[in-house]
């Protein structure tokens, strides 16, 4: 196949009259490529999502007739302190986890994307962590952490208690997260890297640009959707981190301080009482954040993403 | 090239090595003790942990196999996961090209409502889907694994991402040529989406593979369990036999772990390969 030369405006095909007499034209074949995904969307997720409003509305225990009860779930949640204490422990991990996963992603595919010796071998010890179950590892991480005998006291010389000091669960939960999660961010980044046109970075080599400007100027740039893809779904993965966060530290960890929504809302649901109603008003305001948090991102990206360079 | 020019590159080279050795050390460490404790013999084995294996058997595995249908599990593992990658994929790709190459009216508010069902928690709507898929009949039936499975949507979105990175000249041109939208789709953009095949295969398989919460709801009878529930039922009986429990958790990544070295070249060539750039 041909390639096309690079600075081709495309502007200027987008600009002619086609794409208006196109939009009516691609309908049909749209539907028809959406209609198996659309159904299954709408029966399994939309609908029970528009379920989960109606219960926000309800009080119901899964066994006893689901009673209406107007906005006094909603009351109830608001003002009591568990939803902003697990908001704040949420907002906490995710701002710890975030940044950190994403640089070190980016800069793991950036020291793999260089042909090193045994580049293979590197690139699935990488990723390796995050394509195994976060649960099944949940037992050797506690192992690790052990306040007697696991590994990271015994090769530190001390005693600290890292899963059960309210100061250290969160932190510690975090770094757990991110040894899991930077796998999948890594992958991503090198698939974003590899598809960035060698012409582009030999005509940057030949204009003298160095490996830091060539970094900046270039790559980052035309990174841009996949550090969009990479933040928006790492973003929406932490606020509902649970599986991990709750095999190292069961019932929201010590003094609750590993008491993310995600748990909350399982333990509301699940645990104790059976307030589905409850468990509903803390899944629609994580809901409504993570719009919020996303809508955000979207507004940051769409002035600075470049979709294709012809 | 000059000579300090080439020692600073075999310089910059040896740092990059080492660096790169470092991280595979730390992302590895917990693995590594999963292995060894794997194949540790239980007897001797304490309850702290052992970083270098003093002795090795396969005890472990044959006791977890005689005492439990693994291979059923493993079984069932595999028929669920095949089936809903096979559906997710196709409607992923499919999907991804209508959000990414075809405009119509709805597109906008479409995808957003996509984006929106990756929102919610999936503890918070388990119920209404369970009374749903129960109410279809298919509680107690692989389907019931599948069919919601199918219903790919980060698979769409990621889909769409990568297609937006498809320059739109070269489905201009076919347009020109008079190729309708499915023949556009069959014979420019499909050939040069296989990385992204390859990546929605791989995640599809590793999601389904390690999925635990929604089959351990749905399919309910111990004969058709996967090897997550499975694993969370053992660790449950063998709550000190860790031995046991790594040997049983080593059983389940082993296919995911190989499914990606096979996969990892397909990253490599990524769209170099694709014969687009």
């Amino acid at each position: 196949m041909t390639v096309p030369s690079l600075p081709r405006p495309s502007a200027a095909v987008r600009a002619g009259g086609r794409p208006r007499r196109r939009l009516r034209g691609d309908a049909p074949a749209a539907w028809a490529l959406l209609a198996p995904s659309l159904a299954g969307i709408l029966a399994f997720l939309v609908l029970p999502i528009l379920v989960v409003v109606w219960l926000s509305l309800s009080r119901w225990d899964l066994l006893s007739p689901i009673r209406f009860v107007g906005l006094d779930n909603w009351v109830e949640v608001l003002t009591d302190g568990r939803l902003g204490h697990s908001l704040l422990v949420t907002v906490l991990f995710v701002l710890m986890v975030i940044p950190l996963q994403t640089a070190l992603g980016l800069a793991m595919a950036l020291l793999l994307s260089r042909g090193l010796p045994g580049s293979w071998f590197f690139r699935v010890v990488y990723v390796v962590p995050w394509i195994c179950a976060p649960l099944a590892l949940g037992v050797v991480w506690r192992w690790i952490f052990s306040p007697y005998g696991g590994a990271l006291n015994a090769l530190l010389g001390t005693d600290v208690e890292w899963l059960s000091d309210p100061d250290l669960a969160l932190p510690v939960v975090a770094a757990v997260s991110i040894w899991s999660q930077v796998g999948y961010t890594t992958l991503f980044f090198m698939a974003g890297l590899a598809g960035i046109p060698t012409q582009v970075l030999e005509a940057a080599a030949l204009d003298g640009a160095g490996a830091w400007s060539t970094f900046w100027r270039i790559k980052l740039p035309l990174l841009g959707p996949t550090t969009f893809f990479v933040l928006v779904t790492g973003v929406i993965a932490s606020f509902q981190a649970f599986d991990q966060i709750y095999a190292l530290t069961p019932n929201g960890g010590p003094q609750g301080a590993t008491d993310v929504i995600a748990t909350r809302i399982y333990l509301e649901a699940f645990q104790g009482g059976f307030n589905l109603g409850g468990a509903s008003v803390m899944a629609l305001v994580l809901f409504a954040v993570l719009v919020v948090v996303t809508l955000l991102q979207q507004r940051f990206f769409a002035g600075r993403v470049t979709y294709d360079l012809s | 090239m000059s000579g300090p020019r080439r020692r600073r590159d075999r310089l910059g080279r040896a740092l990059r090595t080492v660096v790169a050795v470092v991280v595979a050390v730390v992302m590895v460490f917990p693995l590594w003790v999963m292995v060894v404790t794997a194949f540790a013999d239980r007897g001797t084995f304490p309850r702290s942990l052992k970083v270098w294996p003093e002795s090795v058997t396969l005890d472990n595995f044959r006791r977890v196999f005689a005492a439990w249908p693994v291979g059923t599990w493993f079984v069932n593992s595999l028929t669920v996961t095949l089936i809903t990658t096979v559906l997710g994929v196709t409607v992923s790709v499919v999907g991804g090209y209508a959000f990414a190459k075809l405009r119509w009216r709805g597109r906008t508010p479409l995808f957003w409502l996509l984006l929106a069902t990756l929102m919610i928690p999936t503890q918070a709507i388990l119920v209404p889907q369970f009374r749903l898929v129960n109410g279809l009949g298919l509680v107690g039936t692989f389907w019931a694994v599948i069919v919601p499975g199918a219903a790919a949507t980060f698979g769409i979105f990621l889909a769409r991402q990568f297609m937006l990175a498809v320059p739109s000249e070269l489905l201009e041109a076919a347009r020109l040529d008079g190729a309708g939208p499915g023949r556009v789709f069959v014979s420019v953009v499909l050939p040069l989406c296989r990385p992204l095949l390859a990546v929605l295969v791989l995640l599809s398989l590793m999601y389904q593979w390690n999925d635990f919460l929604w089959p351990l709801v749905v399919l309910r009878d111990p004969a058709l369990y996967t090897l997550p529930i499975g694993l969370q039922f053992l660790q449950g009986q063998y709550s000190t036999d860790h031995p046991a429990l790594m040997a049983m958790t080593l059983l389940s990544v082993t296919p995911l772990v190989l499914l990606f070295l096979l996969f990892q070249r397909w990253f490599v060539q990524g769209l170099a390969t694709t014969g687009l750039r």
